[in-house]
């Protein structure tokens, strides 16, 4: 899988752009951070590469198409505050929703599902509503949405700050497995890699000077294995 | 009072062999099936202001309607519902617009599209003399005066509810939980969200001579508020709709109520009871939780 971009300036709609201009392409298998101070525009740059937020400027392309175009190919996890909190849905549902509209067949989807619940220590929790977990659960609960059915690219958006040491240690080795044994680019946004700069490939910091209104993003590569990646402002 | 009560339940047998009075008990059980089916929907999106919206956003078109009928000599009912269904679909067409556009919160881009186009309506009607228009027949809607017309259009309006809640439950239910992932894996929600304000519009327009805009708004709200659903589709939310429906229209003929308002007061009633039960239920357990 290759994200490509070129030019991209990113914004809401109706709101000021929050970047300079910058490109660059993401195809290996990895983890990358996103970092940067409060309101910089670190959610806003990965909901674009996603397709979720329509550039200012500038073009993405995944595999050649526009993001919006590859159901079953990325996934994403949101910050646990953007799930419906009236909607009484089990976790087990919930999960489920993973498999998009083409699920397997219904024991093997029930299967999955299931392995996914205890992988991420919810199996006691699969009939309850998502809305009655903890912060830490329901974000292992929307983890394991995201890679139930092997997508090509994850993408998070602040995973670490709901988990305790425990859960942030397993999140990151399970990201890092599916970085390197299945080769899939792991997108994410947080504040506090410290303990976890090892597991990186590589970093977006978004920096903005005193007096400047938009932020440049600099593209950090761990070592020089991860060189196929670059940015530039 | 025993003799009065039998007096009163034969009354209320010899009632309902009317045909007017079977046809609006069709009609209201239609209306309770509609209400029913969208009210998860209604409730989850947080559009509950929806059917109060389009109950006013109707009207000018139905001021419309109504004189284009008189100067044209069209059917009435035909000519209204047109009205009805331009200025509908055109004030949820503005407010999600202006939602957009100026990035208001939608409970606000709705109330100042509703009045609005209230205010046009009323502007209209008082500029326009020697014509009588029932207003409150709008309102508050008068289901023992509909007819197989009006039962069929509901019934065509819960048909197509039905189908399509059912057949794309998944994609509702995902729409219903986070829509933007929904979006990415592949659910239709682009679709979702253009169907959702038609068969709402649709099913206030259809319910709007029998309960009325206003009550249609109740109604599809009251399942769902009291029942909490677990998907777009819940069955104990039809259930609690059919019954609260017919409950209501006996109610109605009983004590010599309007049909729509009997309905929502018996559901507001209900509401209450629920408020003060979990009220009294969450105080207990703070009282008997253990201390260490």
């Amino acid at each position: 899988m290759t994200l490509v971009w070129n030019d991209l300036v990113v914004g809401y709609q109706n709101r000021p752009a929050l970047n300079r201009p910058f490109s660059g392409r993401l195809e290996d298998g990895g983890i990358y951070a996103i970092i940067g101070p409060n309101g910089s525009g670190k959610s806003t740059l990965l909901k674009t590469w996603l397709g979720l937020v329509v550039p200012h400027a500038g073009q993405v392309t995944i595999n050649g198409r526009l993001p919006g175009t590859n159901p079953g190919v990325l996934a994403y996890v949101p910050q646990t505050h953007k799930v419906n909190r009236y909607f009484q849905i089990t976790v087990h549902d919930f999960v489920m929703q993973g498999f998009g509209r083409h699920p397997p067949s219904k024991e093997e989807a029930v299967r999955r599902v299931n392995t996914a619940l205890a992988q991420w220590d919810l199996t006691s929790d699969a009939n309850k509503s998502f809305h009655l977990l903890s912060g830490g659960q329901k974000t292992r609960a929307l983890v394991a949405r995201a890679i139930l059915a092997n997508p090509k690219m994850i993408f998070l958006d602040e995973p670490l700050a709901n988990l305790d040491i425990c859960c942030q240690e397993q999140l990151m080795d399970t990201l890092h497995i599916l970085a390197h044994r299945n080769n899939i680019c792991v997108v994410m946004v947080d504040h506090h890699f410290e303990a976890y700069e090892k597991f990186l490939s590589a970093r977006f910091v978004f920096e903005r000077e005193h007096n400047e209104e938009f932020c440049s993003i600099r593209y950090e590569p761990k070592d020089d294995t991860c060189c196929k990646t670059h940015s530039s402002t | 009072m025993l003799q009065d009560s039998f007096i009163d339940l034969t009354m209320l047998r010899s009632f309902l062999e009317a045909d007017f009075a079977q046809m609006a008990l069709l009609c209201t059980l239609l209306v309770g099936g509609l209400c029913g089916f969208l009210s998860p929907t209604i409730v989850l999106k947080q559009r509950a202001y929806v059917g109060d919206t389009l109950a006013h956003l109707v009207f000018p078109g139905l001021v419309a309607g109504y004189f284009a009928a008189v100067a044209f000599d069209w059917p009435l009912w035909g000519s209204l519902m047109c009205g009805a269904a331009v200025t509908g679909l055109l004030g949820s067409f503005l407010v999600e617009r202006l939602e957009r556009i100026l990035n208001l919160p939608p409970d606000s881009a709705a109330v100042l599209t509703l009045t609005g186009f209230f205010a046009a309506g009323v502007v209209a009607v008082s500029k326009l003399r020697g014509t009588r228009l029932d207003l409150e027949r709008f309102l508050f809607g008068d289901v023992l005066n509909l007819g197989q017309t009006d039962a069929l259009v509901l019934a065509a309006v819960l048909l197509l509810v039905v189908l399509v809640l059912l057949v794309l439950r998944k994609d509702w239910d995902a729409w219903l939980s986070d829509a933007e992932f929904a979006r990415l894996i592949g659910f239709r929600i682009e679709f979702i969200e253009r169907l959702f304000p038609v068969l709402v519009t649709a099913a206030v327009l259809t319910g709007l001579f029998a309960v009325g805009g206003l009550m249609m708004s109740a109604l599809m709200t009251l399942p769902a508020a009291l029942l909490p659903p677990k998907s777009a589709f819940s069955l104990r939310a039809l259930l609690f709709s059919l019954i609260l429906s017919f409950l209501g229209l006996l109610m109605a003929f009983a004590l010599d109520w309007p049909v729509g308002s009997s309905i929502v007061l018996l559901g507001f009633v209900l509401v209450l009871i629920k408020a003060i039960v979990v009220s009294v239920k969450s105080r207990k357990t703070i009282f008997q939780a253990p201390s260490n």
